[in-house]
Order: structure tokens, then sequence, then C-alpha cells
């Protein structure tokens, strides 16, 4: 029943912020499979009225949530909480436990985002975002 | 929040798109004339309707200046719902007034009573009637029990339609993308339909009988195409498969997910399948027994015969074996009261059955039991109630509590209301309850009080009793007090 197409994909966002819940509600309304994580059940509260996904109420680092999100059947996995060292941790069960091919952390801190793709996590660090775009205005292009 | 212009661009937009893609399912009937040729001039007055939805779906489509359709939140939706229902009922009695000649109202009620799977007619003799409408009428249960919201969410407007989706009383997502619950939902149920045809024919009811029955038992509507119902068959055989298939409908789809799937773990924990068939069981052993002697000589034909109407009451569907105008039946009072609240508990949450639904009887059954247990615990001990639906494990919140005593307040004001009004008429007060029950329940049982000839007063109460019902009354109380405020903001803004 499962359709592999590319307006039919199952991701999960761990993290439900303000970014996991906007790109989760964004993904449901196009007719994609969503589930969210969040360890803190007034962050559903973020979701828009267009998500129309699962929410899972638990902590992402114990593997039975995971296991409750069907985590391995993933196309992709989100991985947005606010602790680097917590992502590192859901990021690796995901992708050397539940073998997850498409893994994406968001990592604050840019020492650490070596580490991440070491171990073939792709990374997104809005730090690092930032960073770049402020440079833009005075720098320029200073490679 | 959009604004209020835009809010009800969205709604005219959505109700155009359902009355746009309506005469596809009013056209139907029309397939059957190939295999009833001399009906073939009925042809034309579905074709007559389908205009008329046509020509209505394009003109607020025109009016409504949207290219697609926006999210469509539950304040809309429930607006969106009302309207839909109500154009879609009067469209769909033009039929029986072309072809049947019956009056408006009378129309207005079989196609109330067709739509919102109830099953009380106002054909006193449906073997003479038209094929083509006997077909409609089926027809408009089936569709009816699957509900508008859901038909456009899989087809159309996809996942920006769940505000109409919660609107039409549902909250079953069995998948995690609404648009693939919405398709797997309607897969079930088409699946069942047709397994129902093929069981029926086998059991021994011919083609054309089987299908228009596995339809409205299915969808727990109850309209047949013999006038003794079910009974008339008088076949064990039939009887037994159209249980199952009234069981069938009256359990909620999230259950039926659960058991395609193969997660028996959940389905065992599911309150609602149990409460269903216990309760099925003790009301028709109670029956039986009270009333051997009175109208059953021996028990296996009371029992029989009590299980198919116990059955038959609680999903919902209306169909009967026996005579209930019977004044011996009326006066059986221990029969007459246990069906009239079988009816009023109705079948499962999320199925097409209505009713106050298991589930909600289930939840207060888990709470006033989980109270008992505080009282004895620790005063400082933290405890939940958990209730399973489908295949998921919830935690009931005091919002799920205040939305059932919502709910149950409703449905029990509106029964007595409802019963008033009626034995107003000059009906007795277990025929008036019963009756009535029936009605707002979606049920189709009758003792008598339905027909062509029955006051207009009494006729318009049942048929909005079947309408609020089937909605699930809030939705209608929000929807009208929505357009009577932005009505009243319209009127006192074009006065200053």
């Amino acid at each position: 029943m499962r359709n592999k197409s590319k307006d039919n994909l199952y991701l999960v966002i761990i993290g439900c912020g303000k970014v996991g819940a906007n790109v989760a509600s964004r993904a449901s309304s196009i007719g994609h499979n969503v589930v969210v994580i969040d360890k803190n059940e007034k962050a559903f509260e973020n979701l828009t009225v267009e998500f129309t996904g699962f929410t899972i109420f638990g902590d992402a680092t114990e593997k039975d949530v995971l296991m409750e999100a069907k985590i391995d059947r993933a196309d992709y996995v989100f991985v947005l909480t606010e602790d680097d060292n917590t992502n590192f941790l859901i990021s690796m069960a995901c992708k050397y436990y539940f073998a997850v091919k498409k893994v994406i952390a968001r990592v604050y801190e840019p020492d650490n985002i070596q580490l991440f793709r070491e171990y073939d996590v792709e990374v997104i660090s809005p730090t690092v975002l930032a960073i770049d775009k402020l440079s833009d205005f005075v720098v320029g292009d200073y490679k | 929040m959009p604004k209020k212009s835009e809010q009800y661009q969205i709604i005219f937009f959505n109700v155009g798109n359902v009355l746009l893609f309506y005469p596809i399912i009013l056209l139907i009937p029309t397939i059957f004339a190939f295999f009833f040729p001399f009906e073939w001039m009925h042809i034309l007055a579905f074709i007559i309707s389908s205009a008329v939805s046509l020509g209505l779906g394009i003109f607020l489509k025109k009016i409504s200046k949207l290219e697609s359709s926006p999210t469509v939140t539950v304040r809309e939706g429930a607006v969106i719902v009302l309207f839909t229902w109500l154009s879609v009922v009067l469209i769909g009695s033009i039929p029986f007034v072309l072809i049947e000649h019956l009056t408006f109202s009378q129309a207005v009620f079989e196609a109330t009573s067709g739509f919102t799977t109830t099953g009380l007619t106002m054909f006193q003799d449906v073997e003479h009637a038209s094929k083509l409408i006997l077909v409609w009428r089926s027809l408009m249960q089936f569709i009816g029990g699957a509900g508008f919201a859901l038909i456009m969410m899989g087809s159309v407007i996809g996942p920006k339609g769940f505000g109409m989706y919660h609107a039409e009383g549902r909250v079953d997502n069995i998948a995690p993308n609404i648009k693939r619950s919405a398709r797997i939902i309607s897969l079930i149920y088409v699946v069942y339909a047709v397994i129902g045809v093929i069981s029926l024919n086998i059991a021994g009811m011919p083609l054309f009988d089987a299908f228009n029955h596995s339809l409205t038992a299915l969808a727990t509507g109850g309209f047949s195409v013999k006038n003794a119902s079910i009974g008339q068959y008088n076949n064990l055989n039939i009887e037994i498969v159209t249980m199952i298939l009234m069981f069938m409908g009256g359990t909620g789809f999230g259950v039926h997910y659960a058991l395609w799937r193969g997660n028996f773990k959940a389905l065992v924990r599911n309150g609602e399948p149990w409460l269903m068939i216990s309760t099925i069981f003790i009301t028709t052993l109670i029956i039986t027994l009270n009333g051997l002697g009175k109208i059953f000589t021996n028990f296996s034909e009371g029992f029989r015969q009590a299980i198919f109407q116990t059955t038959s009451a609680l999903t919902g569907t209306g169909f009967s074996t026996v005579d209930l105008s019977n004044p011996l039946w009326i006066n059986f009072g221990v029969a007459m009261f246990i069906l009239t609240s079988l009816m009023l508990a109705g079948g499962g949450m999320d199925s097409t059955a209505g009713g106050l639904k298991q589930y909600r009887i289930w939840v207060t059954i888990k709470v006033v039991l989980h109270s008992i247990k505080e009282f004895l615990l620790p005063s400082r001990s933290v405890t939940k109630v958990a209730v399973w639906k489908g295949q998921n494990r919830n935690f009931v919140s005091y919002e799920d509590i205040k939305e059932i005593l919502i709910v149950f307040s409703m449905y029990f004001s509106t029964f007595f209301v409802g019963s008033i009004i009626l034995s107003l008429y000059g009906y007795s007060l277990t025929e008036s309850m019963f009756e009535f029950s029936s009605a707002m329940n979606g049920v189709g049982l009758s003792v008598g009080i339905t027909s062509s000839t029955m006051p207009l007063g009494a006729m318009w109460t049942l048929t909005i009793a079947m309408f609020a019902g089937r909605l699930e009354f809030l939705v209608i109380i929000y929807a009208l007090s929505k357009l009577f405020i932005d009505l009243y903001d319209k009127i006192k803004k074009s006065k200053l």
C-alpha cells in the first residue's frame, strides 16, 4: 500500500519547535506522511491547522519511542531538538540502529559539524547560516 | 485566521466543489436502466437533478473567485458541511418528486432519511416503487454513511479539507496523512460492500436485493426493497449475514484498519467491539427470556428475533424481521425500552452508525471506574485514564470529558423535547420516544408513526431530528451561530 513516489514521502520530525512544526505542517499540507515526536506535549500547539499527521508524545532518545514512529521505514528523519548532544545521540540511533538512509540534524555549535559529518549525518546549522549571511554584508566574497 | 470575506469565499468554493462532483453519484442509478429497460424514461429525473447540481456548483465556484481552496479550518468546515448537506438533500429529493410524485415534504423526508442513514421511509409499498428509485435510496445511504468530507478529501481537496472532516463528526486519522487515511477508509468500505453483495447472494437473496441490502446494511442505513424488510425472506442465513454486515458497519474504521493490518494486540484492547457484543448479548437474553410465552413461542425463535432487532437498533441500521407496529410489540414494555435505549447508545465512533457512540460510553465507564480507584489510592498518587482507539492509545483529558458531557446533554435534551413534540400529536409516550430516538440516532426502526399520511409538523420534527442527529448537533449550532453573527455584523456595519 506504500507508494514510493516523490509526492508521498514518509517523514519523521523529532522536535516540534518553530522550525519542526512549520516544516511538518507544510509537508503535511502537500500530502506527505508526517510523524512528529516531542517530549513536551505543549510543543504540538506549534503545529498549524494544516497538519494532519501523527504526533507522538515521548522522548526520542528512547528506542521504544522511535519504534512507535516506525522510524525504520522513514524516507527522511529531521532531528531538530535544541541540544546538539541529544541530536547526535538520536541521529546515531536512527542511522545505525534503524538504518535510516537520510538523517538531517540541526547543529548549533559549528565545532560539532565535523563530528556529525564523519558519521554520515547531513547537517543544517542555523549558526553557520547566520554567520555566512551576516558576513556577506561586510566581508563580501572572502574566500 | 482568514478575513470574513475570504472565509465565505472558501465556503462557496468548497460547497461548489461538492456540487460539481455530486452528479457523478446522481447518475449512477441511470446505469440500472439497462437492466430495467421499461424504466428508461425515469433517467430524465436524474439528469434534471444533475443539471441543477452542476449549475449551482459552477455558479458557487464562480462567485468564490478562487482557483484552489486554501486550508479549511473547523470554523469554515462547519458552515461548509451544513450547506453541503442541505443542498445535497434538496437536490437528492428531486427524483422522488418527479418519479414517485411525492410531495415536497415527503421527498425531503425521504432524502434526509437516506443521507443520514436513518431508513425511515415514506413509501408504503416499496416493492412496486421504481427500481431506479430503490437504487438511488440505497446509494444515498451508502454515500451518506461515508460522509462527503471523506469522499472529497480522498479525491479532490486532499489534506486541506481536514476541517470539513472534523465538522462531519469524525476524528479518525488512521495513517499519518489524511488523504491516505481517506483512501484507505473508502477502500475498506467498498471491499466490504462487494463481499456483502456476494455473501447475501450466496445466502439466497436475489442479486438486485443483495446489492441494495449490502449497501444499506454496511451504511447502517436500513432502506429495504421489501415491504417487511429482511423479515420477508424468513431465511436464517440471510439474517446472519445481514447481522454481520450491520456489525461491521457499526464498528469504527480505525478498528477495521487494525484488523486489516493484523494488529490483534490493539484490536483486543479496543473497548468498542467488546462493549457492543456484550450489550447485544445481554439485552437479547433479557428480551428473549421476558418475551417467552408472551410473544415468542420458544427460546430459539425468541433468540433469533431478539438478537436481530437489538443488533439492528444498536448499530443504527433499522432492518427488522418482526412487525414492531404490532400492538403485541408496542405493549411489550421491556423490549421497547431496551430498543429505545440501544438506539440512543449507537454504534462505534467513526463508523457509519449514529447515536451517542460506544467510544464515549466506554470512556465514561473508564472514568467512573477511575474515580473510584482514585478514591482508594493515596491522595497524592497521579493516575491517568488510557483508552485504545484503533491502533492508538489515548489518554483521556478534561477536554475529552467536557466534549462527552456536551454531546450527552445535547442528545438527551433533544430526545426529551422531540418525544414531547411527537406526543403532542396524540401518539402514546412509548411510540413517541421510540420513533424519535429512531430518527435522531439514524436508526430507522419504526412503530408505525412514520407514514406518508402523518401530520406535517411531526414529519418535519423527524426530518430535523435526523438531520441534526447525523451531524451531532454541535456543528449545526456552531454553523448557524457563525452565520447569524456574521449577518448581524454586516447589518450593523451597513447602518453606520
